[in-house]
């Protein structure tokens, strides 16, 4: 052993024995500060792989109620799908009805449903689902009925605007159309459509859909006020027939266009889709 | 270059240190083939290390490391440089840190990372060997 070799080494066994000869509140004082400076890279990566597993963790937890909340969503979706909810009213009798048939030649034009003179249905009962109104009984049969739907053509019926107060028909001219509404109307984009109750077949507060496009067309009084109806007919399994229905006004929504008119808030009848 | 590798590796294998004693290997290797100061400082700082991480009695480490590398670094001109020497001396060397701690500090003694740590030593050897100097056996 060299010299300088045996100096180092007394020199370190001097250091490490008297590390060992201190007492222990002395050797945690000196700790602390060697421990914070010399083993910072351990404790860097230590705390970072910690954090890694944490977030690992926590990436699988949230998966899964990803996974969950995405088997619910689609169950969920299903549903509305399929129309399963019950509509139910307390002014109107409602017949849930099934859609057994379709008319080939105008497959959402009418509807053929399950019910007809046997459960004492008639001519003109409207027709509607959770999401707004989808026609009239056109024919009854013994034991099934033709719906006619918002999307034949010539299908009409009488309209409010509930935003402006605006009155107009419904019709359907190939599209949907709001028809006899004024040049100067300040009607919007956007805007709920509902059954005025002017008629003798429909009750007032049925949603129909909403205001799609605005045009400004070549006649001289009214412009063109193109609608997206709220119910997608090919979408639809069931529909309800309104029985009972003797056209007086549905206070429920009389209450609500009342203050909509005070307010300007937007109206709520079951179904209106946004 | 090699001796911040040396130090580098000390930080990685000071988490594991308690399931297969690593860092007495790389003592093991550095007071085999390094320069015999850089073998004293490199074992106080391995020590010093440990303590910390692992505090039991700071400066226990320290003690018996610089001790028994000091002794390596003395016997190794006198060994025959093979595998199964190196193995014995290993063992000694290994099994005599496991006693004086064991005695002096009355430390349980976990039979599991001594038998991995004996199973381990060759192959890690061969691959610091293979990583400092680029071949896998340089005894």
């Amino acid at each position: 052993m060299s010299r300088r070799q045996l100096i180092l080494f007394s020199i370190l066994l001097i250091i490490a024995t008297t590390f060992l000869s201190l007492n222990e509140r002395v050797k945690l004082q000196l700790a602390a500060p060697l421990s914070s400076v010399l083993l910072l890279p351990v404790k860097t990566i230590t705390q970072f792989l910690q954090f890694l597993t944490v977030s690992n963790t926590r990436i699988t937890k949230l998966e899964t109620v990803v996974s969950q909340l995405q088997l619910e969503n689609a169950e969920l979706k299903k549903r509305i799908l399929r129309d399963t909810t019950e509509l139910k009213t307390t002014k109107y009798k409602l017949l849930r009805t099934q859609i057994i048939g379709r008319d080939p030649s105008n497959i959402n034009g009418y509807l053929y449903i399950d019910t007809g003179q046997r459960q004492k249905l008639y001519v003109n009962q409207p027709a509607i689902s959770i999401n707004g109104l989808v026609g009239k009984i056109k024919y009854v049969g013994f034991n099934y009925s033709i719906v006619e739907t918002i999307e034949n053509k010539g299908f009409t019926v009488s309209a409010i605007d509930v935003n402006t107060g605006i009155h107009g028909i419904v019709k359907n001219k190939g599209n949907v159309i709001f028809d006899f509404i004024k040049i100067n109307d300040a009607i919007n984009i956007g805007d709920a459509v509902y059954t005025s109750g002017m008629s003798e077949i429909f009750p007032e507060g049925i949603f129909i859909g909403r205001v799609k496009k605005i045009e400004r067309g070549d006649d001289l009084f009214f412009k063109p006020v193109y609608i997206t109806p709220g119910v997608q007919i090919n979408r639809l399994t069931h529909v309800y027939i309104i029985s009972g229905s003797t056209i007086t006004a549905n206070n429920e929504y009389k209450e609500q266009y009342n203050y909509k008119e005070q307010s300007d808030t937007e109206l709520f009848v079951p179904g209106s889709g946004r | 270059m090699k001796y911040i590798l040396y130090i580098a590796l000390l930080y990685i294998f000071l988490p594991f240190n308690l399931y297969i004693d690593l860092i007495a290997i790389l003592i093991f290797f550095v007071a085999f083939q390094e320069d015999e100061r850089f073998v004293l400082l490199f074992s106080f700082f391995a020590g010093l290390l440990i303590d910390l991480y692992y505090p039991v009695v700071l400066g226990f480490n320290i003690l018996v490391y610089i001790i028994l590398a000091q002794t390596l670094v003395y016997i190794k001109k006198y060994i025959v440089h093979s595998p199964v020497v190196t193995f014995a001396i290993f063992t000694t060397f290994y099994l005599t840190k496991i006693a004086i701690i064991h005695l002096v500090v009355s430390a349980p003694l976990a039979i599991q990372p001594i038998i991995i740590t004996s199973i381990a030593f060759f192959p890690i050897f061969m691959l610091l060997n293979r990583l400092v100097y680029k071949n896998w056996i340089k005894i």
